[in-house]
């Protein structure tokens, strides 16, 4: 625990916990306007920030079209719930009511913490790199003496458990359902959390097995070692991303996670058209806009599993850092290098290059997500059930037997 | 015709012997034991029982939409820097109502009431009681002066209608002789109370566009001078 090493960490927590809080109230906006751009409207585009302007015959003329394309929509949703009521009904279980939204908000932020999303770096070498270009040589050479040429990881706990925590953080969700549902005390409210625990034993058995797959591949469930494996290019030009191993399991996994958000079309627990909001109907102010924020939030939680285990973390395919321990072992004939297809550039180019793939895969995702979400009807109770466990489900196993056989035999 | 004990047509079976009867043929599958209980058949194919491409489908459809709407936003912001845009070029079939109204909102649509002014912004209407007696509603109150115009001779000192028991039907300015009256296309006569929804002769004559323009008032809004 060296300075250096807590000053990477603090970052790390900086960037991941900034990105998360701002995906999820940019999502409320993007979810918005996606649909309605989607069905031909025009979309949130009322909130608005007075400006003061002079007036023609002297005084003041408040101008009331400063609405930046309805992003101000975000803000007033937030400060909306701060400033509401905060009501607790006299008949629901005081304690765990109130423990319930955590529940929801929790597991959904430290999931992202395992999710590498730059891969390592060297912070000494980069910083040097961005400050030699703008003439603070003096500053980068404190940097570079501050961190060294030490390699770090662009992510928050490098646990060699990565998946596993994932799959257990993402499974704690659920509680949030089943104990806002029942504490509530509630008719409509227990429904919702009855159908979240039956929702949840139609995902989450298809939503391990699929990934096996993938696993037998990797042969590994360190989030950091799958990202870094996704680094090389197959005869020289497929990426060897998860998604090229196992494009069938991308679709399914992509399924169990969406069960997992329950948003449309798997959101039975909550059903604004059978159940008022489903499991947390007695919930208001920030309560309730925690299960929202947990909601949003998850996507691009989703999305940052989804990418960094289909497709290709980080990586953009032909760029090497000097630092990918496990590319460099795979090519002894190489000398580790910063490469762009061959060509040598700077450390910072290709760190920097990295984390905005990263993001930019993520958006895409988030796009894909609430294009689902606009485009589907709800499945029916039973119908998931069926899906779960009659389709996807032997999907995933034949899918496992064919990866295994396939890998034995090449090995 | 027979008639069972309590005065009932036993020709006309009760709801719990229509039950009994044998049902009309229906294309579906029944399900064995109860009569009013059947299944439409799966007439899906095997391939659509997969959901994924059919939800594959779905998204292309919804997607090429979006994108779509996107390159036609994208053309209208390049028009829009250069101040050339219109409603009709963007990427949406929706309007910024009640801002904009819609290019084929009827320019003789029945609405809002209209006072015309003389030269010298004086009310035209002669307080000739025609439009009041013409009015199948009974909501248009006046109340006659006498004009220091002998030429004119009547003015109306009030002329209040009661908007929201208007049926729009025109009748007043079919009756008015001297054109005083007209209804106009706007149709957001809205109020949080009743008490103004009753217009008086001020606001009638207050339909000068550019002046409702400058204080940013809607089509039709009526100033909130009073709570
Ligand atoms: S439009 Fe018809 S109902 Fe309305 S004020 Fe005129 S005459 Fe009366
Ligand atoms: S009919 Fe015309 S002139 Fe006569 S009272 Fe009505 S508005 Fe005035």
């Amino acid at each position: 625990m060296d300075a250096p090493f807590v000053v990477v960490a603090i970052l790390n927590l900086a960037f991941v916990l900034g990105f998360l809080i701002n995906m999820g109230g940019m999502l409320t906006w993007v979810e918005r306007k996606q649909g309605a751009v989607m069905a031909n409207r025009i979309g949130a585009n009322r909130a608005y920030i007075p400006i003061p302007l002079p007036a023609k015959g002297g005084g003041i003329r408040w101008y009331k079209r400063f609405t930046m394309i309805g992003l101000f929509h975000a803000l007033t949703d937030g400060l909306k719930m701060l400033a509401k009521e905060d009501y607790t009904p006299p008949f629901v279980d005081k304690f765990v009511y109130n423990i319930a939204p955590w529940f929801a908000v929790v597991p959904a932020l430290v999931t992202f913490a395992v999710i590498p999303f730059g891969g390592p770096f060297q912070p000494g070498i980069m910083m040097s790199d961005v400050l030699g270009v703008v003439g603070l040589n003096s500053a980068a050479d404190v940097i570079h003496g501050f961190f060294g040429d030490t390699t770090y990881q662009l992510q928050l706990a490098n646990l060699n458990v990565g998946l596993l925590f994932i799959f257990a953080a993402g499974s704690t969700g659920i509680f949030a359902t089943a104990l806002a549902g029942w504490a509530s005390n509630n008719k409509f409210s227990t429904m919702g959390a009855l159908r979240g625990a039956s929702q949840m034993i139609s995902y989450e058995v298809f939503m391990g097995m699929s990934i096996l797959g993938l696993l037998v591949v990797y042969g590994t469930v360190d989030m950091n070692l799958i990202a870094q494996m996704q680094g090389d290019v197959h005869f020289g030009f497929i990426p060897s991303w998860g998604v090229v191993y196992q494009p069938v399991m991308f679709f399914v996994f992509l399924t169990a996670l969406m069960a997992e958000n329950k948003r449309v079309p798997f959101d039975m627990p909550e059903a604004e058209s059978e159940l008022v909001a489903g499991y947390f109907t007695e919930y208001s102010a920030m309560k309730m806009g925690l299960f929202m924020m947990a909601e949003f939030i998850e996507i691009a939680v989703i999305s940052g599993i989804m990418v960094s285990l289909f497709l290709g973390a980080y990586h953009i395919p032909g760029v090497h850092a000097v630092t990918d321990s496990w590319y460099w072992a795979q090519h002894p004939e190489l000398t580790a290098a910063n490469t762009f297809w061959g060509a040598e550039v700077p450390h910072a180019v290709v760190i920097i290059g990295r984390v905005l793939s990263f993001l930019i895969k993520v958006v895409l995702f988030c796009w894909l997500q609430i294009l689902t979400r606009w485009t589907l009807p709800k499945f029916r109770y039973d119908q998931v059930m069926r899906l779960g466990w009659k389709v996807l489900l032997p999907i995933s196993l034949v899918n496992l037997v064919i990866t295994a056989a396939v890998v034995l035999a090449l090995n | 015709m027979s008639e069972d004990k309590f005065g009932r047509n036993e020709d006309f079976p009760s709801i719990v012997q229509a039950q009994l009867l044998p049902q009309p043929a229906y294309q579906g599958e029944f399900t064995e034991g109860s009569l009013f209980t059947y299944r439409n058949p799966s007439k899906l194919t095997w391939m659509e029982r997969l959901y994924l491409p059919a939800i594959l489908s779905g998204l292309k459809l919804t997607a090429s939409v979006f994108f779509g709407n996107m390159a036609q936003w994208t053309i209208w912001f390049f028009k829009w820097i250069t101040g050339r845009a219109t409603e009709a070029d963007k990427g949406a079939t929706t309007i910024y109502y009640p801002d904009v109204m819609r290019p084929d909102f009827s320019p003789i649509n029945r609405g809002k009431h209209i006072l015309t002014l003389r030269e010298n912004d004086d009310p035209q209407c002669v307080a000739c009681y025609m439009c009041a007696t013409a009015c199948p509603a009974f909501c248009i109150h006046i109340v006659a002066g006498e004009h220091p115009d002998p030429q004119i001779e009547k003015y109306p000192v009030r002329f209040d209608i009661e908007i929201d028991k208007c049926i729009f039907c025109g009748y007043c300015e079919e009756a008015c002789p001297v054109d005083a009256i007209r209804l106009t296309p706007d149709v957001h006569l809205v109020d949080f109370k009743r008490e103004r929804m009753v217009y008086d002769k001020e606001f009638l004559m207050s339909w000068n566009p550019t002046r409702s323009q400058e204080e940013h008032v809607y089509p039709g809004d009526r100033p909130r001078t009073s709570d």
